[in-house]
C-alpha cells in the first residue's frame, strides 16, 4: 500500500510538470469556455430557463475525460513503454496493475479539477444554474466514464510507437467526439448524416448523459445512455487487455 | 561454492523457434557470470526467464533457491536489475526517482549510502534530463542496487559509454563483486567479457554452447597465436595460407592476421617469402587469441563444441 502511495505522489509530480498536460486539460477548456461561452453564453437553452452555458459546463466536462484518455494517458504509457521505464516497473516488485492505476488516478485527477476550475470559471462570469447533488452526480458520471475512456487510452497506446503517432491517433478519436457529440454546438444543428453518425459515438451519449444530470435529471431517465456506456466500458476494457503493451 | 542460481533444462518457444533450448548450468555466490552470444541467440530471453518477466515451456529453474514460475515476486525482491539508462522519467530528479523505487522494496538500502557510493551527492535535485549518458547510467546503477540486491543483473552495462565512463563502470562492477554479490552480466563487447568475468556461458541459436573461464575458453581454441601486418597487396591470400602451421587467415584490404599453432616457424617462412617476392613485412604485431576469437569460433553458424 505503502508502495502504491509513494508511486501515485511520484507520478502526480510528473504530470504537473508536463506543460502539455496541463495546457490541454487545465487552460484549453477553459478557452474553449471563454470563447464559446462569451459568443452564446446567455442565449437560451434546450430547456425552459436554463441557458447554453448550462449545457456546456457538463459538456466539457465530458470531453476532458476524453482527451486525458487520448491525448495524456496515451501519450504517457507510450513514452513509458518506449524509453523502458515500464519495464523498470516489472523488474520491481510492484504490481502491474499499481502502475496502470496510478497513471489512471492522475486522470481522475485532472478530470475532476478540470471539472472544478470550468464551474468556478463558469460562475465568476455568468449566472449559472447549480446545485450540489447535480455537482456530485455529475462527479459520478465523470468517474463512470474514466471507466471506459481511460480503458481506450490504454488500448491505444498499444498501436503506436512514438508519441507523434499516437497524437495522430488521438486526434483521429477525439475530433469527431468533439464536433459530433454536442459539446460545443447542439447536436439538431447538425446535417442529417452527421446527426446518423453522432449516434453511433459513445460519447454522444456521454454528454448527453453528463448534461442531463447537471441540469437535475434524475439518474434513473437516462437509462439508455447508462446501457451504451456500460456496453461501451466493456468493449474498451476487452481493447485494453489485447492492445496494452508492456514491452517494446 | 554455493550455487545462487540454478537453471535444469530450461526451455522457452515462440511458435517455430526455440529462444532457450534445454540451457543447464549453475552460477555460483560471488561470481561475474558474464552470458554472450550474438543477436537473437537467446541471452535475453533467458535473462528475462531469470528476472521473472517471462515463464519458461519447460525445465525449471531457481534463483536464490526460489522457483521462477511460483515465486517471482519474492525473487524481484532480492534481485538488482541493471537497464538501459534511457528507463527513467525525465522529468524527475534523481532524489525522487532514487526514494520512489526504494519504497518499492521490503528492504532498502538509504538513497544517500548508494549516492554516497556512486558519487551522486551533487546530482540530488538534478532532473534525469540534464544528466549526461554516463551520469544516468549511474543513477541506473543505484536502481538496481536500491534493494541491496544479492543477485545484480547487468544487461550491456557500457553500452554507448565513452571509454573512461566504461573504465569507470567496470571498475564499480569490481567494487560491487568484493561485497559478495553475484553478478550476471550480458554483453557484446568480448573485450569486457573478458576483463570482467570469472565465468562465461556462450550461448548460440538457444543452446549453451561453452561455459568457462575465459582463459580456458581461449586455450580451448587451441592455443593459436595471432600474426597480423600490413597488407602489401602483391601475395595472394592462398600463399598466406600455405604457409606452415597457418591454420587460418584473416584476410582485409589494409592488414593480414594469420592464426598460427607454432609462431616461431610461420614468422621465419614468412620473412623468407616476403624476402623472395621482395617486400617488406610492416606493421607487425603478434598477439593471443583472445574472447573474440571465441566468440566468432563458437557461433558461428551452428558451429561450436559442447562443454
Amino acid at each position: 500500500m505503502n508502495a502504491l502511495l509513494r508511486l501515485i505522489a511520484f507520478d502526480f509530480r510528473l504530470y504537473l510538470r508536463d506543460w502539455l498536460t496541463i495546457f490541454w486539460m487545465l487552460i484549453y477548456p477553459v478557452l474553449m469556455l471563454i470563447i464559446f461561452g462569451s459568443m452564446f453564453g446567455n442565449q437560451p437553452g434546450a430547456e425552459e430557463g436554463l441557458k447554453y452555458i448550462d449545457s456546456y459546463i457538463p459538456a466539457l466536462c465530458a470531453m476532458n475525460v476524453i482527451s486525458v484518455s487520448v491525448f495524456t494517458l496515451n501519450i504517457n504509457m507510450i513514452t513509458q513503454r518506449e524509453s523502458g521505464i515500464l519495464r523498470r516497473y516489472r523488474v520491481s516488485p510492484i504490481r502491474s496493475a499499481s502502475v496502470l492505476l496510478s497513471h489512471s488516478i492522475q486522470g481522475v485527477f485532472l478530470v475532476l479539477a478540470g471539472a472544478i476550475e470550468i464551474i468556478l470559471v463558469a460562475n465568476f462570469v455568468w449566472d449559472i444554474h447549480f446545485s450540489f447533488p447535480s455537482l456530485l452526480l455529475l462527479f459520478a458520471c465523470l468517474l463512470f466514464g474514466c471507466l471506459s475512456f481511460f480503458c481506450l487510452g490504454f488500448a491505444l497506446s498499444g498501436l503506436a510507437k512514438t508519441p507523434g503517432a499516437a497524437s495522430g491517433l488521438a486526434m483521429i478519436v477525439f475530433f469527431p467526439s468533439l464536433f459530433l457529440s454536442g459539446i460545443s454546438m447542439p447536436v439538431d444543428i447538425l446535417p442529417t448524416f452527421m446527426q446518423k453518425l453522432s449516434q453511433w459515438l459513445p460519447m454522444s451519449y456521454f454528454v448527453e448523459l453528463a448534461q442531463g444530470v447537471w441540469l437535475g435529471g434524475s439518474i434513473t431517465s437516462f437509462g439508455t445512455e447508462l446501457a451504451v456506456m456500460l456496453g461501451f466500458a466493456v468493449v474498451c476494457w476487452l481493447l485494453a487487455f489485447f492492445l496494452f503493451r508492456w514491452e517494446k | 561454492m554455493q550455487t545462487v542460481i540454478q537453471l535444469d533444462q530450461l526451455c522457452k518457444r515462440y511458435g517455430n523457434t526455440t529462444a532457450v533450448d534445454q540451457i543447464t548450468m549453475q552460477v555460483n555466490k560471488g561470481e561475474i557470470f558474464g552470458i554472450v552470444g550474438p543477436n537473437g541467440a537467446g541471452k535475453t530471453t533467458l535473462i528475462e526467464m531469470l528476472e521473472g518477466l517471462r515463464l519458461p515451456d519447460s525445465g525449471s529453474a531457481t534463483v536464490l533457491g526460489l522457483d521462477i514460475r511460483k515465486h517471482a515476486m519474492e525473487i524481484k525482491q532480492r534481485i538488482g536489475v541493471l537497464l538501459q539508462a534511457t528507463s527513467m522519467p525525465e522529468k524527475a530528479k534523481v532524489r525522487e526517482v532514487l526514494q520512489m523505487f526504494a519504497s518499492l522494496y521490503h528492504k532498502s538500502t538509504d538513497p544517500k549510502e548508494i549516492s554516497a557510493f556512486l558519487g551522486l551527492e551533487d546530482k540530488q535535485n538534478a532532473f534525469i534530463k540534464s544528466l549526461s549518458g554516463g551520469w544516468k547510467q549511474r543513477v541506473s546503477l543505484a536502481l538496481a542496487l536500491i534493494n541491496d540486491p544479492d543477485i545484480l543483473f547487468l544487461d550491456e552495462p557500457s553500452m554507448g559509454l565513452d571509454p573512461n565512463a566504461r573504465k569507470e563502470m567496470w571498475d564499480m562492477i569490481h567494487r560491487l563483486k568484493k561485497d559478495g554479490r553475484t553478478i550476471v552480466v550480458t554483453t557484446h563487447y568480448m573485450e569486457e567479457a573478458e576483463y570482467l568475468c570469472d565465468r562465461i556461458a556462450v550461448i548460440s541459436h538457444g543452446k549453451l554452447v561453452a561455459l568457462d573461464t575465459p582463459q580456458k575458453l581461449i586455450s580451448m581454441l587451441g592455443g593459436t597465436k595471432r600474426i597480423s601486418f600490413r597488407n602489401a597487396g602483391d601475395t595472394g591470400k592462398e600463399s598466406f595460407a600455405g604457409l606452415p602451421y597457418v591454420v587460418d587467415v584473416e584476410w582485409e584490404t589494409d592488414t593480414v592476421k594469420l592464426h598460427s599453432s607454432q609462431i616461431d616457424e610461420t614468422l621465419q617462412a614468412l620473412f623468407r617469402l616476403a624476402a623472395e617476392e621482395g617486400w617488406m613485412v610492416s606493421g607487425l604485431r603478434l598477439e593471443d587469441a583472445s574472447m573474440n576469437d571465441v566468440f566468432t569460433e563458437m557461433t558461428a553458424s551452428g558451429k561450436g563444441s559442447e562443454g
